[in-house]
């Protein structure tokens, strides 16, 4: 059996039923103890200890449940403070009566007992006594006078008719035994009633004492047990001589049975009523702590059932309280035991009842919400695979998706973004400012409200310098239905954009040496056959102005064929050989061909040491490297033109690149011009073709790198900045990972979103 | 209401162990056996013995009452074992009730196991007499075994479960009741 058993045992409704009905049994038999004074005597003793014993045992029971009960409140479990209401209720309810009962109980008691003793009665029985005595006391002082008498008689007599007389004697005096006896209790002689009494019944030492000192007669009522009342004298019989030990001679008369009736009657009504008077008190005590017995009994009984019952009430409440926990801890899938068929019983159906729905319903959100995770792993992974950048703000315009492409197109870390509002992110990356302005207009209302307005999509171009230098995106968003923001995507345009220059330029340059460079062969051969044909016929004055105007025809025909050709010069476009290429080196070996002063310049040069390589085409790079330095000449108007080239290498944000500065001490680029100073036929100087700078930013551009001109205080100044081999690397490698790390950040933002939820 | 609870519950429950415990730890030895003697006569060893009886005061009263007093003498024999327990041989109780006739005013002293009374005028001759063991038989020769070393013990006191019910409540926990003499112990053979 084990110890769950034994407990539940010991706190079922069995052993309490049972202890009940032994305290009622042995209560049962004391009362009837009570009654009988005999069973009384016979049971008091062991009820008393059994009943002790009880008591002791429920002492004990309530002790242990009421120290349960006090480290179940400190702990405060569940329904303790219930069982402790209906506890106190319990014990006051069954305390009250039974205190009024035992206070009248008790005073019936008192008042009983008292009532049975009469000062009256106790005279009475007094006086019938002394009565009694009386009567006998001179019935004794006759009978002492008649053996005093026979003693007289005796006195002289011979040993040997002794016997005789003394029985003549013991008839005539009608006593029940004469004996003649010495001092030392030697019997002389002996004549009894009763021939059975072989020995005679004699007086005590202490009698003959008194006698033999008082020298008078002894008389005394003795109580034999069987034969009644007897009257008992010894008489001295003084001896005749000195030398002889004196006799004695004791008479027992029994008294008449009539006489010994009545004083034995007397005798034990005075001794019970004595008896009675001393037991008044010990029985008034005995009743008192028998009635104080069953009161404590009754109340530990009542205090007993009170925390049985109590307990009992408050198990389902208990139950109740412990499953209300429980679905508040989420579990719902908590049943609560039936206990009962009451309202308590169908309060805790109605909560089974209650939390199976909630379980229900809860299973029902979970499949939806994994429903839902499949959903958005699915979407992340059709994003991941995206070629165009996908970013996803909401109405605070916080960045809540940007997909790998994103990242790579705007060379920012996707997984960085996220949380981020776009204005913080603009502070890190700089250069998405020019991207921000532009979307930024767009992210104005909400989805619904954009319906309402009849705002649908948006497309727009952004170019931006970028970590990968110029790019150029087609921009298109719209805003979510709902509040749900704002979704971007863009496609990096830079190489399309490129390419149908490239091919609208190439175009141009087709027709133009088609249309304009084919006719311009026969002008010119026209005109120098005109000029040899007609020259020598003519008159000196005409062959003057024919020689010139021939001449300017041939001179003019040629500078068109230089432009046209400079100018298919910048639409053809070549395929890169691109390889990793040491740029210090290059600009080395190009300036070799300005060193020699020929221009009247100076070139000063500050190159770091150890710059990385840049993957490139080195015929195009040195093709830049010409036409800047040509621009830089050309630009400044002699004197003593000083041009300072400076590179060196950086990184940006992870980026790693390689710039190159050539600045000139000249006049400047006119403001006007700054702006689009690298557009074809653009320039500030009266000669040229126009095209340098136009070849110079194509080239950047093709390997995808950032030019600019800028005005410092000494002149002008190009920057040109390339990234680098490893830096190319890199960004493969960054892309990778950022791949991988898709999942991750989609798992969190599914949480994000379940923890809104 | 306090008063009876008092005069009830205090002196039976809570005062009892005290008392008890004072009584049992601090008894004034009443009874004292002064002398034994064991003579063979017969096969019969026959004891005599002097006792000294000195009833308290309440018991003196109660009996004045009409409560007769009992007094028990416990005889016993025991051989005396090396290794185990002393084994019981013999046992005998001697019962004696002392009363107080109010009539005759007399003492009776009638000893319960033969059924033969006496009475005397006064109380001290009673007990004189109760003190005095004549003769009294109480081992048989056969019992005992010529090596074997006995005990014998005595002791005299009274007897309380003979009082009347509500008495002895009172008389189990109460000094005056404790009436005991100690054990007295002799060997044998001598």
């Amino acid at each position: 059996m084990d110890i769950a058993r034994l407990r539940r045992l010991g706190s079922g409704a069995i052993p309490v039923a049972l202890l009940s009905l032994l305290l009622l049994l042995s209560l049962f038999l004391m009362s009837a103890a009570t009654q009988n004074s005999e069973q009384f005597g016979r049971l008091y003793m062991l009820l008393l200890v059994i009943n002790l014993a009880g008591l002791v045992a429920l002492l004990l029971l309530i002790t242990s449940n009421l120290l349960r009960l006090r480290r179940q409140y400190r702990n405060r479990a569940t329904g303790s403070r219930l069982t402790v209401r209906l506890m106190v209720m319990f014990v006051v309810l069954a305390l009250a009566p039974v205190s009024l009962v035992y206070y009248f109980s008790l005073g019936f008691i008192q008042r009983g007992i008292d009532s049975w003793f009469d000062v009256r009665v106790e005279r009475t029985l007094e006086d019938a006594l002394e009565l009694s005595r009386a009567s006998l006391e001179t019935r004794s002082r006759e009978l002492m006078k008649r053996t005093e008498q026979m003693g007289e008689k005796l006195k002289f007599v011979d040993e040997p008719s002794l016997p005789r007389l003394l029985d003549e004697l013991r008839i005539s005096e009608s006593a029940s035994e004469l004996t003649l006896f010495m001092g030392g209790g030697h019997v002389v002689a002996s004549s009894s009633d009763n021939p059975v009494d072989i020995v005679p019944n004699l007086p005590n030492e202490s009698v003959i004492r008194q006698v033999r000192q008082s020298g008078s007669g002894y008389v005394s009522l003795d109580p034999l047990s069987d034969d009644g009342l007897y009257v008992r004298a010894v008489v001295e019989l003084p001896a005749a001589t000195p030398l002889v030990d004196a006799r004695f001679l004791q008479a027992l008369y029994p008294i008449s049975d009539r006489v010994s009736v009545l004083a034995g009657s007397v005798e034990s009504a005075y001794t019970q009523y004595q008896q009675l008077l001393l037991l008044r008190d010990p029985l008034k005590n005995s009743f008192t702590l028998m009635l104080s017995l069953v009161l404590l009994l009754g109340v530990l009984m009542a205090v007993w059932l009170a925390f049985f019952s109590a307990r009992r009430f408050v198990t389902p409440v208990r139950v109740l309280a412990i499953g209300t926990r429980a679905v508040a801890a989420g579990d719902y899938t908590k049943r609560l035991p039936m206990h009962s068929g009451d309202e308590l019983g169908f309060l805790v159906e109605s909560f089974n009842d209650m939390t199976r729905k909630i379980g229900h319903a809860q299973d029902e959100a979970r499949d939806s919400q994994h429903q839902a995770e499949q959903e958005r792993a699915y979407l992340w992974a059709v994003l991941a695979r995206l070629s165009s950048g996908v970013l996803t703000l909401d109405m605070r315009r916080t960045v809540y998706t940007v997909n790998v492409a994103a990242g790579h197109i705007l060379g920012v870390e996707s997984k960085a973004c996220i949380g981020y509002e776009l204005d913080e992110i603009v502070e890190r990356y700089e250069y998405l400012k020019n991207f921000a302005n532009v979307i930024t207009p767009h992210l104005t209302g909400s989805g619904s409200e954009a319906k309402r307005e009849g705002k649908g999509d948006w497309r727009e171009e952004v170019i931006f310098y970028g970590a990968k230098g110029r790019q150029v995106l087609m921009c298109g968003g719209a805003a979510l239905p709902g509040d749900g923001g704002y979704v971007i995507v863009f496609d990096d345009v830079t190489n399309l954009v490129q390419a149908q220059r490239d091919a609208a330029w190439g175009e141009v340059a087709r027709r133009l040496a088609h249309e304009i460079k084919n006719p311009l062969t026969p002008i010119q051969l026209s005109a120098e056959r005109l000029r040899h044909k007609y020259l020598k016929l003519m008159p000196a004055e005409d062959a003057v102005v024919l020689d010139k105007s021939t001449h300017t025809i041939v001179q003019q025909v040629e500078v068109m064929k230089e432009m046209v050709q400079a100018f298919s010069e910048y639409a053809r476009t070549p395929k890169l050989e691109r390889c990793p290429l040491e740029l210090n080196h290059l600009i080395d070996e190009v300036l070799d061909l300005y060193r020699h002063n020929r221009f009247g310049v100076t070139i000063r040069t500050s190159l770091q040491q150890g710059l990385p390589q840049v993957s490139a085409d080195s015929g195009r790079m040195r093709q830049l490297l010409h036409n800047l330095i040509k621009n830089a000449l050309e630009a400044m108007d002699g004197g003593d033109a000083t041009i300072s080239i400076t590179t060196r290498a950086f990184s940006e944000r992870g980026v790693s690149m390689v710039e190159l500065q050539i600045a000139d001490n000249g006049p400047g680029i006119p403001d006007e011009l700054l702006e689009n100073i690298f557009e074809p036929y653009v320039t500030a100087k009266p000669k040229g073709s126009g095209l340098g700078l136009a070849i110079v930013k194509k080239i950047v551009e093709e390997h995808s790198g950032v030019i600019w001109a800028e005005n410092l205080e000494t002149g002008a100044c190009m920057t040109i900045r390339l990234p680098t081999v490893q830096s190319d690397l890199e960004e493969t490698a960054a892309a990778e990972i950022e791949e991988a790390e898709i999942a991750a950040i989609s798992f969190k933002q599914q949480q994000q979103g379940g923890e809104k939820a | 209401m306090l008063r009876p609870i008092l005069h009830s519950i205090l002196p039976c429950a809570v005062g009892a162990l005290f008392s008890f415990f004072s009584n049992a730890l601090s008894a004034a030895e009443r009874f004292d056996i002064s002398q034994v003697k064991l003579d063979l006569v017969d096969k019969v060893y026959l004891l005599s013995a002097s006792i000294d009886y000195e009833l308290s005061d309440e018991v003196v009263e109660v009996m004045h009452k009409g409560v007769p007093v009992v007094v028990v003498l416990d005889i016993e024999f025991l051989r005396s074992r090396k290794y185990l327990w002393d084994e019981e041989i013999a046992q005998l109780a001697q019962r004696y009730r002392l009363e107080y006739h109010a009539l005759t005013r007399q003492y009776l002293v009638t000893n319960l196991n033969s059924g033969s009374q006496h009475s005397f005028p006064t109380l001290e001759v009673a007990l004189t007499l109760l003190g005095t063991v004549v003769d009294l038989p109480v081992l048989d020769e056969k019992l005992l075994d010529e090596q074997g070393r006995y005990i014998g013990l005595m002791r005299a006191s009274v007897d309380v479960a003979e009082l009347p019910t509500p008495l002895r409540l009172r008389a189990y926990f109460s000094s005056d009741w404790h009436m005991t003499s100690e054990w007295y112990s002799w060997t044998l053979p001598d």
